[in-house]
């Protein structure tokens, strides 16, 4: 809107005739009639971004081992050696666990098992699965499989099994061969890539394109090389990238001064690399930035977005749980991290002592969903953005001190701040051939990108 | 304005207006800082409260009272949200939890 209609507006000098007032009538930010039945449309609207609250827990993460065979040296789950005893799970836990998860009300369930590298305790995601299966015939709901691994275990029996029991992997892949080699060397050797790289297309031979994807972690090494990474991610045929920042937890903040970055620095290379991306598309190849296509999703359309890292209230426990080889749940992963450093504030319970309720409809978990809606939080309830974002209570105690967090210190608060405003810039622009990629995007349909050759 | 004054013992006293900020919001921001300073709080009838400050650490007082007074802010500002959104805080979460327990 031009400022000049905006002073206009805000004084009360804009006539009800006028475009300027018909567009924001149109989206019921205006209006001249009776407002109880805008209001109800408002309603509608806020529901229907609140919608994620229907479904309650959909995604568990299980760890069935702490063990590793990476070394990883921004680590956040503080790892233990392949050898390591006293931090596998066992059957009677695994199958407590699986029937917790059926208690959740929701009609989705996606497994997700994590570690350590978890195929060194095969046996165990083995019997997780097979009893989830068995457990749904009778429960019917749409239940999804993943495995978290470095692929450097698998082989052909395992994917011949994940393929039987339509198993999907995650990986991670940060860069090209040197990057990836010195941000995540094996225990016995720093060539992980190679063995990344043969592995992966074994995966694909089995599994096909799409029942692989991948992540990146961007430490200090990372920094200055974004195009790169991406362009390792094309050469490897994935069709999107999750440009995430390091999580402050773990070896990630023990060893900061090796691995972190402020988030200034993360942010610059982040808009270099959405403009790249962008480019990409412009040029015709669809590929993807999910971080921007989630804020995307909030901005263009009214829908609800399942992302738990960064909803309102936070998904902490009520979308997203993590259930550790011991039988300790806790909120999120990032909270899971914090407990391996010592600090258990955000543990839930234990499966062998809690039943379903005493976890999920604790004074406890009550508590920390109500401090954890940005409507409610000092400067997210004015911030005009507020409907784009989330909190992260885990991420405000990890970093100051308190679950509620300080806005004017927030690095997490910075961060989404200058995504967002970057994203309305381009949306502003109004440039149909941008606003087709973002569309492409949004609905994941590559067929949309038909654009001319054009450079940003 | 707040009212800064140094006491013959060497401590810091600051005044700050019952007009501004409740007891509660003093309070919680109090404790927040006895890990750093020895904190006496003297609720006056002029409507001000007084708030001492003792060092407890090697830690330069007025950097603590500083720092304080900005909390306080936002101790305060906690408060006023809190009451002002209660009831849709309380439908948010009613929401929430709804499904668990039915």
């Amino acid at each position: 809107m031009p400022e000049s209609d905006f002073d206009r507006l805000i004084n009360y000098q804009i006539s009800p005739k006028e475009n300027a007032f018909l567009d924001l009538k149109a989206k019921q930010i205006v209006t001249d009639t009776d407002p109880a039945p805008v209001i109800d449309m408002l309603s509608v609207k806020y529901r229907t971004k609140k919608s994620f609250l229907d479904h309650f827990t959909s995604l568990h993460m299980v760890v069935p081992t702490l063990r590793c065979n990476s070394n990883c040296r921004y680590c956040q789950v503080s790892r233990k050696d392949p050898e390591a005893s006293g931090c596998d799970m066992n059957k009677k836990t695994a199958k407590k666990i699986v029937d917790l998860i059926f208690c959740s009300p929701s009609a989705f369930i996606k497994i997700e098992i994590q570690g350590g590298e978890a195929l060194l305790n095969f046996e165990m995601v083995k019997y997780i699965f097979e009893y989830a299966e068995w457990l749904n015939i009778f429960k019917k709901k749409h239940l999804e499989f993943v495995v978290c691994t470095n692929l450097t275990l698998i082989n052909r029996n395992i994917l011949k099994y994940f393929k039987e029991h339509h198993i999907y992997v995650s990986t991670s892949l940060d860069g090209y061969k040197d990057l990836h080699n010195k941000n995540r060397p094996l225990q016995n050797t720093d060539n992980s890539y190679d063995v990344f790289q043969s592995n992966l297309a074994l995966c694909r031979e089995h599994l096909g394109n799409d029942g692989v994807s991948a992540l990146m972690t961007t430490s200090k090494s990372s920094l200055g090389h974004f195009r790169e990474i991406i362009d390792e991610y094309i050469k490897h045929g994935f069709s999107s990238i999750f440009l995430r920042s390091l999580n402050p937890f773990g070896f990630a903040k023990q060893y900061r001064d090796d691995v972190g970055y402020g988030v200034d620095e993360f942010l610059e290379n982040y808009i270099e690399a959405l403009d790249y991306i962008l480019e990409i598309n412009l040029n015709g190849r669809y590929f993807v930035e999910l971080s921007a296509t989630l804020f995307l999703r909030r901005i263009l359309t009214p829908f609800s977005t399942g992302f738990v890292d960064l909803q309102s209230p936070a998904g902490t426990a009520i979308n997203g749980v993590i259930y550790n080889y011991d039988g300790n749940v806790y909120v999120s992963d990032e909270a899971r991290m914090l407990a391996s450093m010592g600090d258990n504030k955000f543990l839930m319970g234990n499966v062998h002592k809690k039943s379903y309720r005493e976890l999920f409809d604790s004074d406890f978990l009550h508590t920390l969903i109500g401090t954890s809606c940005v409507e409610f939080l000092p400067d997210c309830c004015d911030c005009a953005f507020q409907s784009y974002c989330g909190a992260d209570p885990v991420r405000n105690y990890s970093e100051q001190g308190d679950i509620v967090g300080d806005r004017t210190t927030s690095e997490f608060c910075k961060k989404n701040k200058t995504i967002i405003s970057h994203l309305l810039k381009l949306i502003r622009k109004n440039d149909e051939h941008i606003n087709k990629v973002f569309w492409a995007w949004i609905n994941r349909q590559p067929e949309l990108l038909k654009v001319a050759q054009k450079q940003l | 304005m707040n009212d800064l004054g140094k006491c013959s013992d060497g401590s810091l006293a600051l005044t700050d207006s019952k007009k501004i900020y409740s007891k509660d919001a003093i309070l919680a921001t109090a404790y927040k800082f006895t890990d750093q300073v020895f904190i006496d709080v003297s609720d006056e009838p002029e409507g001000s409260f007084i708030i001492h400050f003792r060092n407890k650490g090697n830690n330069p007082l007025e950097q603590v009272v500083g720092e304080f007074s900005n909390k306080l802010i936002d101790q305060q500002l906690r408060e006023k949200i809190s009451k002002d959104t209660r009831e849709l805080r309380d439908v948010v979460i009613k929401k929430a939890f709804a499904v668990v327990q039915k």
